[in-house]
């Protein structure tokens, strides 16, 4: 019998979530993958579920969602447990689906697993690798327990496609408990924290001590707008304090592999090519011809950053209007 | 203002010595201490009471009888009472059955807190779920990941703002009023260090000892969480394919492309030329791979 296991996946700027989709792709490997969606996208995102693996999606389309996930998500959820017996619930380890994750186990009684890097079914024995310390520790659940949640870690698994799989929706008619709604929770705003997000950059646009002085690095953040990127740093210029840790690329700051990386003014100290260097094309801007950073480049260009790239701005300015 | 902490004894993090050969971690060389956002969770609740002026502080804990130091530290930093749990079977407890106690314990007492502090997650499992389930135990909502926390007096009631943190370096500022329960980041405050005095008189306190199995309201599923484990395995790291270093080139660059992980060369074609040469080649590079 192919266990069947739920997935909640969570919006992200009305899409589903990475982290989901990724649960959502090894719940369809291990048996029949069912999505749970919530919130006012969740009717247009419910038809794209198919294709990354579930068979069936249920869908609350109601705005509360938006506002506060956790504990209307809990009510519906624990609605949907009663009348149905799911094998497993498999979330992406965030912080809501955490706090999601730990009621829904506390009101149903449901062993919960965290930190999950690999599960299967051995049998009707269900197989969790959970890493501990420098180990990889095998823990084996009981058949006896019924329903259990597993939160797996983020990027443990791959997002796969299922290509023509149509996922059946169903629509959810739960009613939201007032008390779960008149949480004393009265505001809420999401604000981005300082810093560009480089991880999930296609392009990168990275500046070094080439640029001379602090108030040029306004160049690399406007050439990284215009071409849709996020601006970055080498470890120079953030310890020298132009910019916060958080846009430092390189060995002790973030490691990227954006579709294209542009490097102004960097020369290419090892441990800043270590954080870079697995991007798919690099291009560098850099005076000194003899500099390291052309040696990992696809395209170097011999010349002054602050000459060369108002030059580039402006024409890729030009070339957007025509477009 | 009645405030409760949860605190858990928990190995401090420099303490932790993994075994460079084996990848074991060390357990014997662990440092027992009070878990780092656990004391922020104290100090969070303690600076609330001192700036209301009024309330108290209620540090609880569940562990056997080393963790009573945990206690004592909490009772020097300021808690007004103090409370160990512990039930010997309660070793191989997991999380919930031990928001479980912690629930049945609160539950004990007349009324509920109306504020409840726990550490967002213990240094040593760091599953993150004892707060929010014992919010669910407790029929309480919860914020946790705090990093941010402010009270305001609004027309005689008390009033939070709570910044969250989120995934992707997002943040989630929400307004609370009492009753909820917090789990506590370890970047919110800095915890204060107590004094020699009040040191030594948490030494000479005496700790109330509860066996949490003879609490009425303990209702825990010992069975939903067992589970056996089938294999401990050190992880190998990936093998890597290093393509052999240029013979041609000097030994600090062959050093650097075998620890930098060794990717083939990319042969860069160098351009020179005048700013407007040079901005065309970009642009043409731009253009032939579809970024523009």
């Amino acid at each position: 019998m192919a266990k069947t296991i739920w997935v909640l996946v969570e919006i992200e700027d009305g899409r589903p979530a990475r982290s989901s989709l990724e649960v959502l792709s090894k719940a369809a490997h291990l048996g029949r993958a069912e999505a749970i969606v919530l919130g006012s996208a969740a009717a247009t995102v419910a038809p794209s579920l198919g294709e990354f693996g579930a068979e069936k999606v249920y869908v609350h389309a109601d705005p509360t969602y938006d506002t506060y996930l956790t504990l209307p998500a809990v009510d519906t959820l624990s609605d949907l447990l009663q009348r149905q017996q799911p094998d497993l619930l498999l979330f992406p380890t965030t912080y809501d689906v955490r706090d999601i994750a730990a009621r829904l186990s506390a009101r149903h009684n449901l062993g919960l697993i965290t930190d999950a890097t690999d599960l299967r079914y051995e049998g009707e024995r269900l197989e969790v690798t959970v890493p501990w310390g420098g180990e990889n520790v095998v823990v084996a659940t009981h058949p006896y327990q019924g329903t259990g949640i597993v939160l797996a870690r983020p990027k443990a698994f791959s997002v796969e496609r299922f290509e023509g799989r149509q996922a059946e929706i169903e629509q959810l008619s739960v009613t939201l408990r007032p008390e779960s709604q008149q949480m004393k929770i009265l505001d809420r705003v999401e604000v981005q924290s300082e810093g560009p997000a480089l991880e999930d950059a296609s392009i990168i646009v990275s500046g070094g001590r080439g640029l001379g002085k602090p108030e040029n690095y306004h160049l690399v953040e406007e050439l990284a707008a215009v071409l849709g990127g996020a601006p970055g740093a080498t470890r120079a210029i953030v310890d020298a304090g132009w910019l916060p840790y958080s846009y430092q690329i390189g060995q002790t700051g973030k490691t990227v592999k954006p579709t294209l990386y542009i490097a102004c003014g960097i020369s290419g100290a090892i441990q800043h090519l270590a954080g870079m260097k697995g991007s798919k094309y690099i291009i560098a801007i850099n005076k000194d011809e003899h500099a390291p950073i052309f040696s990992v480049a696809d395209l170097g260009i011999v010349g002054d950053v602050l000459t060369v790239l108002p030059q580039l701005i402006e024409e890729v300015k030009r070339r957007k209007a025509q477009l | 203002m009645r405030i409760a902490v949860c605190l858990k004894q928990a190995p401090d993090c420099s303490s932790v010595y993994v075994d460079p050969i084996s990848g074991e971690v060390d357990t014997e060389r662990f440092v027992q201490t009070l878990n780092a956002a656990d004391a922020c969770a104290l100090e969070a609740a303690l600076r609330l009471k001192e700036q209301l002026g009024v309330g108290s502080v209620f540090a609880l804990t569940l562990g056997p009888g080393e963790s009573e130091e945990v206690l004592r530290v909490a009772l020097a930093m300021g808690a007004d009472t103090i409370e160990r749990l512990w039930h010997p079977s309660a070793a191989d407890w997991g999380p919930l059955t031990i928001a479980a106690a912690l629930a049945a314990r609160l539950r004990a007492d007349p009324s509920l807190p109306d504020l409840i502090f726990c550490g967002e997650q213990s240094s040593d499992w760091a599953s993150g779920t004892v707060g929010p389930a014992l919010a669910a135990y407790l029929g309480l909502p919860q914020i946790t990941g705090v990093i941010g926390l402010e009270a305001h007096q609004d027309s005689g009631q008390l009033l939070l703002r709570v910044t969250r943190r989120l995934e992707r370096g997002y943040r989630e500022r929400l307004l609370a009023r009492p009753p909820v329960l917090l789990t506590v980041h370890e970047t919110l405050n800095e915890p204060r260090y107590p004094s020699l005095p009040a040191h030594l008189a948490a030494l000479r306190a005496t700790i109330t000892v509860r066996d949490p199995l003879s609490l009425p309201q303990f209702a825990a599923d010992f069975e939903a969480e067992e589970t056996t484990i089938v294999e401990v395995r050190t992880p190998r790291p990936r093998p890597h394919r290093l393509p052999i270093p240029d013979s041609q080139l000097s030994p600090f660059e062959r050093i650097g492309e075998i620890i930098t992980g060794g990717t083939s060369r990319r042969q860069a074609r160098l351009v020179e030329g005048s700013p407007e040469e040079l901005a065309h080649e970009l642009m043409r590079f731009l253009k032939e791979r579809g970024f523009v």
